[in-house]
């Protein structure tokens, strides 16, 4: 995966959940409360995971210079 | 039947079926979204890549006792047999499945979103499948979650995470509910080692708990959860991924073991049966062929290549017919493999019995094949020779019928612990019921062990 996607994704869970009013719509379809808030878990999850994964990289060098050079 | 049984859910409009012409109603509640639809292109380019099936606006007058409201009036192509997603293969709900996300997917990109995520909205020209309902697009407004995850995983991924983590066919689950599996069933039924992947967990195993602990609090929260544009995306991506690396289990995964259809012929005697069924189906100038026990296709392929234009194939092994989904999907054959015990076919269901439509409701063939069948059907299943011939001439006007005696390896292999079942089983009786029914046109011996092939046409 691309990073440029990876980041789409992290971006996309920092404006996943705003508790906001929602808006009425031509429904006709009962969608289950907890399907509901298991979208937001499931946004949450992905882009938890797409957020580790962009900032892994970054980590793992920044871990792997210290260790080259203890006691800096 | 002015308006489909099928069409009372959704306000926004319905399906007419006059004569031979299937008009859909677009009322006031779904004005303001078909016209959304419509002017941002998404209807054109959807339908231009074979996703959504075509339809032409036509004058509202044409339903104005049927639908006097109706603020526009379409007009859709007959879909030439209307398949329901217990019967699909494993590999045909896995298409269907990815279809709806993708079409998702690209109308969001229009500003358009799904209502509703059912799998009625889905029907098979061939393998190939297409949405159906214009008025489950509905306008998107940002924040808005997706209203139809939760039948999305009850009618596609639930039935498929069923399949292929259990090895249980999701099929008679699904006709059981008509409505799909819900997340809490699932799980309870799910191995362990299902929950390892915490897409499934989530979707399944937190949604099923989510869903039996419903408060008003929790209610109230949903009511006022939004989810970005991005987010959705993201999520609807995601399903797609887990729906598509999706496999049907090792069990109908394997080449069916019982390949009689190949397996007691000798070269010679295959090309001979080829032939004869070719012959047959050219002959006949049928357009619509049932393939009855059609195993992986390989006379459905044939009768394809001898003139007919579609093939329906009915099978009840569930690693036969997912070879035959792929035979017909490799070779772009324009052939729809289902999975059906038929002598226990699927019946009339749903509100009033009228919803879904029973197999006898939907015949259309012009020919049927029933090749290596019928000794399964009267001495595997015991059913009376005189019953299944009737059943087989009104099915179609023309048929083949492949007639395996009693000593040929695989009818005695059924008559192991049975062996007085069907005493009037014989080649000159099956000849003298079918002449008494139908007019016999043909008849050949193909095979050393004394099988022979009936070409008949209904008097």
């Amino acid at each position: 995966m691309r990073m440029q996607e990876l980041a789409r994704l992290a971006v996309g869970v920092a404006v996943a959940v705003a508790l906001t009013p929602g808006t009425a719509h031509a429904q006709y379809l009962d969608p289950g409360a907890g399907s509901i808030i298991v979208q937001v878990v499931l946004a949450l999850v992905i882009g938890t995971a797409a957020a580790v994964r962009l900032y892994w990289g970054k980590l793992s060098a920044m871990l792997s210079r210290r260790s080259r050079h203890p006691g800096e | 039947m002015p308006q489909d049984p099928a069409s009372y859910r959704d306000p926004a409009g319905h399906v007419h079926l006059l004569g031979s012409k299937v008009y859909r109603s677009v009322l006031p509640p779904g004005v303001d979204h078909y016209t959304a639809a419509r002017d941002s292109g998404f209807l054109e380019r959807a339908t231009a890549i074979g996703r959504l099936i075509e339809g032409r606006e036509v004058a509202p007058a044409v339903l104005r006792d049927e639908a006097p409201g109706a603020a526009y009036v379409l007009e859709h192509p007959r879909i030439g047999f209307i398949s329901y997603p217990y019967c699909w293969s494993f590999y045909g709900l896995q298409a269907a499945g990815i279809l709806t996300l993708d079409l998702h997917l690209d109308a969001l990109e229009h500003g358009l979103t799904l209502s509703d995520a059912s799998a009625y909205n889905v029907q098979f020209q061939g393998p190939r499948p297409i949405f159906i309902d214009y008025l489950s697009l509905i306008r998107y407004d940002e924040g808005q979650v997706w209203l139809g995850y939760r039948q999305f995983c009850e009618h596609f991924l639930n039935p498929l995470l069923l399949t292929a983590k259990t090895g249980v066919a999701f099929q008679p689950w699904f006709r059981g509910t008509l409505d799909g599996i819900p997340a809490a069933d699932l799980g309870a039924v799910l191995p362990l080692r299902a929950w390892l992947n915490p897409l499934v967990a989530i979707h399944v195993k937190v949604q099923g708990s989510m869903q039996r602990s419903v408060t008003a609090d929790r209610t109230r929260v949903a009511k006022t959860v939004r989810l970005s544009k991005t987010s959705l995306i993201n999520n609807l991506r995601s399903m797609r991924g887990l729906v598509a690396k999706l496999k049907p289990p090792a069990s109908q995964l394997s080449p069916w073991q019982h390949y009689e259809r190949t397996a007691h012929y000798t070269t010679d005697e295959r090309a001979a049966k080829a032939r004869f069924v070719g012959d047959v189906v050219r002959a006949s100038g049928a357009q619509t062929v049932w393939d009855l026990g059609c195993n992986s296709g390989e006379y459905s392929e044939i009768a394809l290549g001898s003139g007919a234009t579609s093939v329906i194939g009915f099978e009840p092994d569930s690693g036969a017919v997912n070879a035959a989904f792929q035979r017909a999907t490799t070779k772009g054959l324009n052939f729809l493999p289902l999975s059906l015990d038929l002598t226990n076919p699927s019946p009339s269901l749903g509100w009033r019995q009228q919803e879904r439509m029973g197999l006898a409701e939907r015949r259309n063939a012009d020919l049927v094949l029933c090749l290596a069948l019928l000794h399964h059907l009267v001495l595997g299943r015991n059913l009376p020779v005189n019953q299944v011939l009737d059943w087989l001439v009104g099915l179609a006007p023309k048929g083949v019928i492949e007639f395996v005696p009693k000593d040929d390896p695989m009818a005695a292999q059924l008559l192991t612990w049975k062996p007085h079942v069907a005493p009037d089983y014989d080649r000159a009786t099956v000849a003298k019921l079918l002449g008494a029914r139908a007019r016999i046109e043909r008849e050949e011996v193909v095979t050393s062990s004394g099988r022979v092939l009936f070409a008949y046409s209904r008097q």
